[in-house]
């Protein structure tokens, strides 16, 4: 029963789904807004356990006193920081509401958080450019080829581009319409057809692996 | 000396840093291209507002791509606002709801410091806030947006908000744009495609490759793709005197510049010392 009754559930859910896509009506519509409703509920459970995981792992690491431990009591204070702030709104200020420019979870949210995850992403611009001069050689006709293209869709995005030949937007604009779309279509399809070869493997379990089965 | 200096990184980050810090000091007004996706998404919200529906504009990104996202929102909602096409607001990812949420209340107080209460929430925009699972939402709102939500991030009833008359489901929007850095959009297009509402995206530069497949087909209206895509609606806004100046996309299209010829010069001369190395070798 603890293997069959996952199965079952994903069959007569996947089913569900599947009619009310395909055989719209009241009863259909009803039955996919209960289900709807009820997973919406369900994915909160998620969250305590995730706070337990994440909560157990740091502890154990600061217990073991494992490699980079110290990273460890940052994280756990900056979370209970952020919850303990969300939580009080009035806490240290005339906060009133959850919008409130005064409310501690919101400076947090604005001065530490916002620029902490833009400087991690901003760092990207420095790998790409270092990678690029390093690595972008033309050391056969396929790599001479991307090096062309790659060159002629930077340009073709920036303003200078424009201002040096008024042509090369539009070029941009036909490599990306026509030969990029004919890769990401050709990419697509095949992950298309995976995908629902993959959902018909699970809903008849076929497929167990994401229960931990072979 | 060269390829020595290539090889080393901070050589590199260097040269990239002065040349996004010096091109935010110095005033090169070039003229910034528009894409026929990005003017087909201007089109869309000109035509929501002609069929006097609202749109919807979904904040899926978080701070980490805002520098990118965020400036096209912003362009939109100012389009919105502008022509008076009631903006639904809305998020799928938790980290960007604070940010989404001062969008929208930053631009309504704009325009409400030039024209005292021409933007009134509840009938010209609404925040949602955020939900989980987001396909199960999706799927809830094809069919019942109020129901799907219920009430707004602050607990006041849909029911009640003049915005909401005569909106069920996706059929009776105009427009719905997903806004983000990640697949989220994709989802927009799986479970949405079927409704009357037509579907645009506005992603990252190095995101935005993925949807032409989906604006071939018919499936989206357009893309806006990353701060250049953005800084492209910004100066839609400014030809069509909808806002008086390019907003932070538009400063950004110099540093792009900049850093753009930058790294293909480094491409170059990177290639040049290699044939140069590979012919000593022969």
């Amino acid at each position: 029963m603890k293997k069959r009754l996952p199965l079952i559930l994903a069959f007569v859910f996947g089913v569900i789904y599947v009619v009310q896509y395909y055989v719209p009506g009241f009863a259909s519509t009803w039955l996919a807004n209960k289900t709807s409703d009820w997973i919406i509920v369900m994915s909160f459970f998620i969250y305590p356990l995730a706070i337990y995981s994440f909560l157990y792992y740091h502890i154990i690491r600061i217990a073991k006193q494992a490699p980079k431990w110290q990273y460890s009591i940052i994280t756990l204070v900056c979370m209970i920081g952020m919850i303990f702030a969300g939580f009080y709104v009035e806490w240290g200020t005339n906060a009133k509401s959850l919008g409130d420019k005064d409310y501690v979870f919101q400076k947090l949210y604005d001065f530490l958080l916002v620029p902490l995850e833009a400087t991690m992403f901003s760092l990207l611009a420095f790998y790409i450019a270092s990678a690029a001069a390093r690595a972008f050689r033309a050391r056969n006709v396929e790599a001479t080829l991307l090096l062309i293209t790659a060159i002629i869709i930077m340009l073709s995005r920036v303003t200078i581009g424009q201002a040096m030949l008024a042509q090369l937007p539009a070029i941009g604009d036909w490599i990306l319409e026509w030969p990029n779309t004919a890769a990401r279509r050709a990419i697509l399809i095949g992950v298309g057809l995976g995908g629902a070869a993959t959902s018909l493997k699970i809903l008849l379990g076929i497929e167990r692996s994401y229960l931990g089965m072979r | 000396m060269l390829a020595k200096l290539l090889q080393d990184s901070r050589t590199i980050y260097t040269v990239i840093l002065i040349v996004i810090i010096i091109p935010f000091m110095v005033t090169l007004k070039l003229p910034i291209p528009v894409p026929p996706p990005v003017r087909s998404v201007f089109n869309a919200v000109e035509e929501s507002h002609e069929r006097k529906q609202p749109i919807i504009i979904s904040f899926d990104f978080d701070p980490s791509v805002a520098g990118e996202c965020a400036p096209m929102a912003k362009a939109m909602v100012r389009h919105a606002f502008a022509t008076k096409t009631p903006v639904i607001g809305l998020t799928f990812l938790i980290n960007g709801a604070n940010l989404a949420q001062s969008i929208l209340d930053q631009t309504a107080k704009e325009f409400n410091e030039r024209e005292p209460g021409s933007i009134v929430y509840g009938k010209d925009y609404v925040w949602l806030g955020w939900k989980p699972q987001y396909d199960q939402v999706l799927v809830a709102m094809g069919h019942d947006i109020k129901r799907a939500f219920r009430t707004d991030s602050e607990n006041r009833s849909l029911n009640d908000m003049p915005i909401f008359k005569g909106v069920t489901n996706f059929d009776d929007i105009g427009l719905s744009t997903s806004i983000a850095g990640s697949a989220i959009p994709e989802d927009w297009i799986a479970y949405t495609m079927q409704y009357k509402a037509r579907l645009a995206v506005g992603t990252t530069a190095v995101s935005a490759t993925q949807y032409f497949p989906y604006m071939q087909a018919g499936q989206i209206v357009g893309v806006i793709p990353g701060a250049t895509g953005a800084a492209a609606y910004e100066r839609l806004l400014v030809d069509n005197k909808y806002w008086p100046e390019y907003g932070d996309a538009g400063a950004m299209a110099n540093t792009q510049s900049a850093t753009h010829i930058v790294i293909i010069l480094f491409i170059i001369i990177g290639n040049v010392v290699y044939f140069i190395r590979k012919s000593q070798r022969q």
